[in-house]
């Protein structure tokens, strides 16, 4: 029986849910959006008692298949005031698809700071007393010896317990770092207004899987496109240099946020470039290639360390890279790891905070290219000083309070790596997606075609987009898209093997489309109208060096991408 | 018959015994964007050339003066 388990956090109850039929083909962003837009008024307060956070695996989620098993977080965004979805790696989809559960939603508000520990069955919250204050890694620490290392772990730092919207769940990896986040649009602080620092997944023992209606069929298919990501070139890539090679090209396209996203390209660059992180990683003797998850032959990830051999942070990552490198002015892969390292101890978004910062800085609060005082403010936002708290609200908010006008977002979300006057399809994204601007919405990198031409942005964006929406509904990371093209009907196939009911490419496109027709709409209710389905004004009017370019896709092709399927 | 033309080149993955290789290249005249990698004896798969900053179709044939970039196609964090 596929089920799903309610909390009450102010009362303190749970309860075991047969998952209804309307949902039972839904899974990960469809299934939190769904529940949120169903049960969420769109005009609460994010931070109170009647919103809810979702956790949910993907469909497909629950097996070693290679990256399959990503978790989606949901809920009203206090970030962008709108409905989000925040995907993440790590072992949480994994466990919680063993143990059966289809999603996790949180409700109300505890009266004091609670575990939530989950079982094949079972749910217990327990006092979290001793954790709280503490930083994920503590966290992490703390309850692996509590519950043993072969649980997955869904947690959050100081930032989430001081309800920074920057604050994401700190999800941990298969060697139990606490580093994969539901990064994006303030998760975190979601889940620590609900008063929920940790929830804890347990083993449910070896080799058990969800119930799959033909298992063969599902080997055999799952075979198909494990294959595809074992031989195909383009994944190959990741693990050679992560996801980190992506900055020479996006600045040698001209594209690469620098100095608060004033330049799209510097020279400086060539210090924090892909090939030089994994040069330098090999010589260290750290990992450039790392899987995230169980599982994954992917292997994005990887573990940078000091010039003794000592890890510092994992992962480092193209957009950490860029909004806590480049966009700084700092172009020193030391200093981005100890941003890095700071980051995930607080739970926190890399690229809202280096966003945040580089806002502070055009501002001259502190100087571009001041290391020592990014890490101050670092410990201003642990210890929750007005300035931490300031940059913990993220850029727009730093924007407003500091009088900068050149802030770089949608929906109240700062970009990632990728400026939009010149990698225009990633515009249309970030104007048009319910989330804000989010590159992992429907990111266009992977195109090989004139990013600067306005031409056909919109179709463009709305395939990646589409195309993202069903990875993140079946519970695959972005990266599999590089074999979607192959793989498609492998997955459809290992739908119907898991559920025993047909699924035909039309039928996915249609229930991508239908999530995002539900968040558009949850939003229009919250009060983000199409006027905020826009890249700010500055972009459109300041043009970016070196081409010169300006953000040009007419408003109104903006507003007519969901028009048609 | 022309004598070949010259772009300024960069090759960001190695190349001629170097991690960066940037310089002057004196290619076949006709030489199009498509062809350079080849022509390089590049052959790893997923490489992305960018002429003048841009992607451009790969028929397109390379211009004295182009500044033509050879880099590992790459799309950042999931």
């Amino acid at each position: 029986m596929e089920e799903m388990v309610r909390i009450d956090l102010r009362a303190g109850t749970h309860r075991f849910e047969s998952l209804p039929e309307a949902y039972r083909f839904l899974g990960g962003r469809a299934l939190t959006s769904r529940i949120v837009s169903d049960e969420v008024d769109p005009t609460c307060d994010a931070l109170g008692p009647s919103n809810k956070l979702v956790l949910a695996p993907g469909l497909l989620s629950g097996t070693v298949v290679s990256s399959s098993s990503r978790i989606s977080a949901g809920a009203k965004s206090p970030l962008t005031g709108g409905i989000k979805e925040s995907n993440s790696g790590g072992n949480t989809g994994w466990r919680l698809a063993q143990n059966g559960l289809r999603a996790v939603v949180f409700e109300g508000r505890a009266e004091q700071w609670q575990i939530v520990i989950i079982g094949k069955g079972s749910l217990t919250l327990e006092p979290a007393g001793d954790l709280v204050g503490l930083d994920t890694t503590e966290t992490a620490a703390r309850l692996f010896e509590r519950f043993g290392k072969k649980a997955a772990l869904a947690i959050i730092g100081q930032a989430g317990e001081q309800l920074m919207n920057v604050a994401g769940i700190a999800n941990t990896d298969p060697e139990g770092r606490p580093t994969r986040l539901n990064a994006r649009g303030g998760m975190g602080a979601v889940m620590g207004s609900k008063r929920v620092k940790a929830v804890v997944v347990l083993d449910p023992g070896p080799n058990v899987t969800p119930i799959m209606f033909d298992l063969p069929a599902w080997r055999s298919e799952s075979k198909g496109y494990v294959k595809e990501i074992a031989t195909s070139p383009a994944i190959d890539r990741y693990r050679k240099i992560g996801t980190a090679g992506t900055l020479e090209l996006v600045n040698k396209l001209g594209g690469l946020p620098i100095r608060n996203f004033s330049r799209g390209q510097d020279a400086a660059t060539e210090s924090i470039t892909g090939m030089q992180m994994a040069e330098t990683i090999k010589a260290r003797g750290g990992q450039n290639s790392h899987s995230c998850m169980t599982g994954c032959a992917i292997q994005c990830s990887n573990v940078w360390v000091d010039e003794g051999g000592k890890e510092v942070a994992s992962s480092m990552e193209f957009e950490t890279n860029t909004l806590l490198g480049a966009n700084l002015e700092i172009f020193d892969f030391d200093a981005i790891a100890q941003f890095t390292r700071n980051c995930n101890a607080l739970g926190v978004d890399t690229i809202e905070t280096g966003g945040a910062i580089g806002v502070a800085m055009q501002a001259g609060l502190i100087k571009f290219g001041d290391v020592e005082g990014v890490l101050d403010i670092f410990r201003q936002m642990r210890e929750g000083t007005v300035l931490g708290k300031l940059i913990g609200a993220g850029a727009t908010t730093v924007g407003r309070v500091l009088g900068v006008r050149e802030v770089a977002s949608v929906k109240g979300q700062v970009m990632s790596a990728y400026d939009p006057r010149v990698i225009k399809g990633n515009g249309v994204t970030y104007a048009t997606s319910p989330m804000g601007a989010d590159h992992t919405a429907g990111n266009t990198i992977g195109a090989k075609l004139d990013h600067l031409d306005p031409k056909g942005k919109v179709e463009l964006s709305k395939e990646f987009q589409i195309t993202s929406t069903i990875l993140d509904i079946f519970g695959f990371c972005n990266f599999a898209r590089a074999v979607y093209g192959t793989s498609a009907a492998n997955m459809r196939a290992m739908f119907e093997a898991r559920f025993g009911e047909p699924m035909s490419e039309a039928d996915v496109r249609h229930m991508a489309l239908t999530t995002i027709r539900t968040e558009v709409a949850f939003n229009r209710k919250a009060g983000l109208g199409p006027a905020t389905d826009r890249i700010p004004e500055w972009m459109r009017e300041q043009a970016l060096a070196p081409h010169g370019a300006t953000f040009d896709v007419p408003d109104e092709e903006l507003d007519r991408i969901w028009d048609t399927d | 018959m022309g004598h070949g033309l010259t772009i300024h080149l960069e090759v960001y993955l190695p190349f001629r015994e170097q991690r960066l290789w940037r310089g002057d290249e004196t290619v076949p005249d006709g030489m199009t964007a498509g062809a350079l990698p080849a022509l390089l004896g590049l052959t790893e798969p997923e490489l992305a050339v960018l002429v003048n900053g841009r992607y451009v179709p790969p028929e397109t044939p390379l211009r004295t003066g182009d500044d033509v970039a050879v880099l590992r196609q790459a799309e950042g964090g999931a």
